[in-house]
């Protein structure tokens, strides 16, 4: 049984299905070393061997065992996406605390940059970028979580000045409580909720979006996401003239999406917690 | 009204079945037509598209198809074919004065094809304008052109050259003085002047170009001096996946790699032809790093790396493992008798273990003589990211560690041209590694070029300079070829640059569509001359 302040929060058929989901590819994320049978880098034999019971989803064009990568590649790619959503959602939260709390010029400033920002095109510009800056791991979680900053701090912009106007925090500030403080004490509680789901919702986003980028063959090329193999079994000439795309490419994809569907679903059975007006 | 509604969608999806019966009727008169249409009909080719710039001799990309696209309109002095150098604009060509002096008569009755007469002023104007305005050819190698009446030239070189023929008569287009002459800008003249920046003397004329679709169209040019060429008409189509457009009959030929090479091989209307293995890929050391700078350490990284596995993985073993003389396998100047480096890790071990890298921590990867572990950064366009993974796998088997770095092809080539790497990973070879030896000069000695792809960064031995400078003159065939492999010699002791393979593949053509391809005696290229479209009818 959850419980938040007191209340007690039903998951639904929904929730519990996400949490097992996520449950299980946490689970091959943490115990990667003893499931995996070979290392994500070991080079275990001739290259396109089909699945047979030593590999379970037979070798990629350089000899990896498939399954091993799978299992290697869910904790890279769910790295990414919690790193991503951390940094994402904490910046998020700071500017849309600074936007709702100060209001006035900062707040217009801060949303038309917002407005701006969600106005352009993602893709694209994220192809622009990582050719620029170089296309390391750290540099596409950076721009990932930097992509989300805008609009996740427009959600907490807006319950911040709901916020603002309570009696009980304008006679907090009356009675001498600094920003800091008073962002602290009382702010940052009431949006925790909210940021908790933006936290979930984001970590699914990040992981689709990773993949996308690693599919376009945008990423670190030596990373072993489940983009990158997805991306390397694409670009191999001939996968879709044999069967290899049944146990090269369905794998990642499925990976993929089931994480995600994992984290949409906790996201929404978990959104009547964040949504003040959704509470009973 | 929900019954309304429902009927609307009935007749919607009648529609659907009703439209899609018709498209596949309509596919199969449409082939049969086609092939009763191309026994009576002009042969028209298409090819894979792609924007290489306008077709003129100033604005066309460099790489590629860019030069091959202007020279169906424009002509050379000279032509290859599968005989060797032929006469093209010049029907002969004496060489004087031990290879510095070239003497060529022109050919008379051409005409530029907006109907001006082609004379010896056009040749002459075309290089000193080419001297300096052109940047695209390299014309530095002559000191003077002078015309000896109206059908014939005489270019002195300011020192002898056994390779002008091949490296700038058989590829300098010649233009009309009468349109160029007062062109201050020709990079841009096309702009303004499509039409004029087109007239030449070539096979075929530029009927179309779309810059933002990469689209070409060439159509016959009926007043060309060779007769009408055999094929009447060369567009290129947009294709994602070159072979299965050549599948669906949508382009005529194209490269095609090992693993998708069994599409075509039980079905009667595809002629595959295989390709030469020039095309490579190799590591380039920057030697003023400290520990590759060494000649023992890279021959120990040599031995270490498996390039027979490499070639077996990444090209399913069609090609040749790389030799190390900078003359790939299958040239006809390459030495068999240079050291191989088979993969042997057990010498690169001993060899590391003489030269003071031991593994004092006991992590797998060795230290240097400051503590320091032995570790590399491989820079990497991301499609040679694979390979390097390999290479990565088989250096860490002797204890040197390597990160792979990735970069996307402009940030790659500054970082290469500046010197700001230690190991490069790079491809490429199919004109550069083909021609004549002379390349071996101008990639390893130092003063005779600037840094391209396959110059070796640091690299400067007096005793291979001196050799490089001595064959570019050597007229002598025989001395010339001994000069040729003893530079490789050298280079297969030093190994400024580490071929890894050279990769094969095949072409593969329709041959109901058109059937006139040929190998040229120095390209390995079946479809990147103008010859290979308009010869057949001219003869």
């Amino acid at each position: 049984m959850i419980k938040y302040k007191g209340q007690e929060i039903k998951l639904g058929a929904m929730g519990w299905t996400a949490i097992i989901i996520l449950a299980f590819f946490l689970f091959l994320a943490f115990a990667a070393e003893i499931l995996a049978p070979y290392g994500a880098n070991e080079q275990v034999d001739a290259s396109f061997l089909v699945p047979s019971g030593q590999y379970l989803l037979g070798t990629d064009d350089l000899g990896h065992d498939i399954f091993s990568l799978l299992i290697w590649g869910s904790r890279i790619s769910l790295l990414i996406g919690i790193c991503a959503a951390l940094l994402g959602v904490s910046g998020g939260v700071i500017y849309g605390m600074i936007a709702g709390y100060w209001g006035g010029r900062v707040d217009r400033f801060l949303m038309r940059g917002s407005d701006i920002f969600q106005s352009l095109p993602n893709i694209p510009l994220f192809i622009l970028i990582a050719a620029y800056a170089g296309s390391s791991l750290r540099n596409i979680v950076l721009i990932i979580s930097v992509f989300a900053v805008p609009r996740i701090g427009r959600i907490i912009r807006g319950q911040v000045v709901s916020l603002k106007h309570n009696a009980y925090i304008q006679a907090a500030g009356m009675f001498g409580g600094s920003s800091f403080y008073l962002m602290k004490r009382h702010f940052f509680p009431e949006i925790l909720p909210l940021v908790f789901t933006a936290l979930i919702n984001m970590v699914g986003r990040a992981i689709l979006m990773e993949s996308g980028l690693a599919f376009l063959g945008i990423g670190d090329p030596t990373s072993k996401s489940w983009g990158m193999i997805l991306h390397y079994a694409l670009e191999y000439p001939s996968t879709y003239l044999t069967s290899a795309w049944t146990w090269w490419v369905m794998p990642p994809s499925l990976c993929i999406a089931l994480v995600c569907i994992g984290f949409a679903l906790l996201g929404l059975a978990l959104e009547d917690l964040a949504d003040p007006r959704l509470k009973n | 009204m929900k019954k309304s509604r429902k009927r609307v969608l009935y007749i919607l999806i009648l529609c659907l079945i009703c439209s899609m019966t018709l498209l596949a009727c309509g596919e199969k008169p449409a082939d049969e037509q086609g092939k009763a249409a191309q026994e009576t009909q002009p042969i028209t080719i298409s090819l894979v598209g792609g924007d290489w710039g306008f077709p003129d001799p100033f604005a066309h990309q460099p790489r590629d198809w860019g030069g091959v696209y202007t020279m169906l309109i424009f002509d050379s002095l000279l032509e290859e074919d599968e005989s060797g150098t032929i006469p093209w604009l010049a029907t002969d060509w004496n060489i004087e004065n031990d290879g510095q002096t070239y003497t060529f008569d022109l050919r008379k009755e051409v005409k530029w094809n907006d109907g001006e007469d082609f004379t010896a002023d056009d040749v002459v104007f075309t290089f000193e304008y080419y001297q300096e305005k052109n940047h695209l050819y390299d014309l530095s190698s002559i000191s003077s052109i002078k015309k000896n009446g109206d059908y014939q030239v005489k270019v002195e070189l300011k020192e002898p050259s056994v390779v002008a023929e091949s490296r700038i008569f058989q590829t300098v287009p010649i233009i009309p003085q009468h349109i160029w002459q007062n062109v201050e800008d020709p990079k841009q003249f096309h702009v303004t002047e499509p039409e004029k920046a087109a007239v030449a003397t070539g096979p075929y004329k530029l009927a179309d170009y779309q810059q933002e679709h990469g689209s070409y169209k060439f159509i016959a040019n009926d007043e060309f001096w060779g007769g009408s060429p055999r094929v009447s008409e060369i567009i290129t189509v947009p294709c994602s996946e070159s072979a299965l457009s050549l599948l669906n009959g949508e382009i005529a030929i194209t490269m095609i790699s090992p693993q998708e090479i069994e599409m075509f091989k039980d079905k009667e209307e595809f002629v595959i032809e295989e390709l030469k293995p020039y095309h490579h890929k190799w590591l380039c050391f920057n030697l003023n790093d400290s520990d590759l700078a060494d000649v023992e350490f890279r021959h120990a990284l040599a031995y270490a790396i498996d390039k027979n596995e490499l070639l077996e993985r990444m090209y399913m073993g069609v090609g040749n493992p790389g030799a190390q003389g900078g003359i790939p396998m299958v040239h006809p100047m390459y030495n068999p008798n240079i050291e191989k480096y088979d993969y042997a890790p057990e010498n690169a071990i001993d060899i590391l273990d003489d030269l003071g890298y031991e593994d004092i921590n006991n992590d797998g990867i060795r230290e240097n003589k400051n503590g320091d572990p032995l570790k590399f950064k491989i820079l990497v366009m991301s499609q040679n990211a694979r390979a390097a993974e390999l290479v990565q796998i088989h250096l860490k088997k002797v204890g040197i560690d390597t990160e792979i770095m990735s970069n996307e092809r402009g940030a790659v080539d500054k970082m290469t041209a500046e010197g700001k790497f230690q190991i490069v990973l790079q491809k490429g070879g199919y004109g550069g590694l083909s021609g004549d030896p002379d390349f071996l000069r101008r990639n390893f000695n130092p003063g005779s070029n600037t840094y391209h792809n396959f110059s070796s960064f640091g690299y400067n031995n007096p005793e291979f300079n001196e050799l490089a400078d001595k064959q570019q003159a050597e007229l002598d065939a025989e001395k010339r070829k001994a000069m040729i492999f003893e530079m490789q010699e050298i280079l297969a002791e030093d190994i400024p640059i580490y071929y890894l393979y050279g990769q094969g593949g095949y072409y593969v053509y329709n041959k109901n569509i058109y059937d006139g391809w040929f190998w040229p005696a120095y390209t390995p290229l079946l479809d990147r001359s103008k010859l290979q479209y308009c010869r057949g009818a001219a003869n």
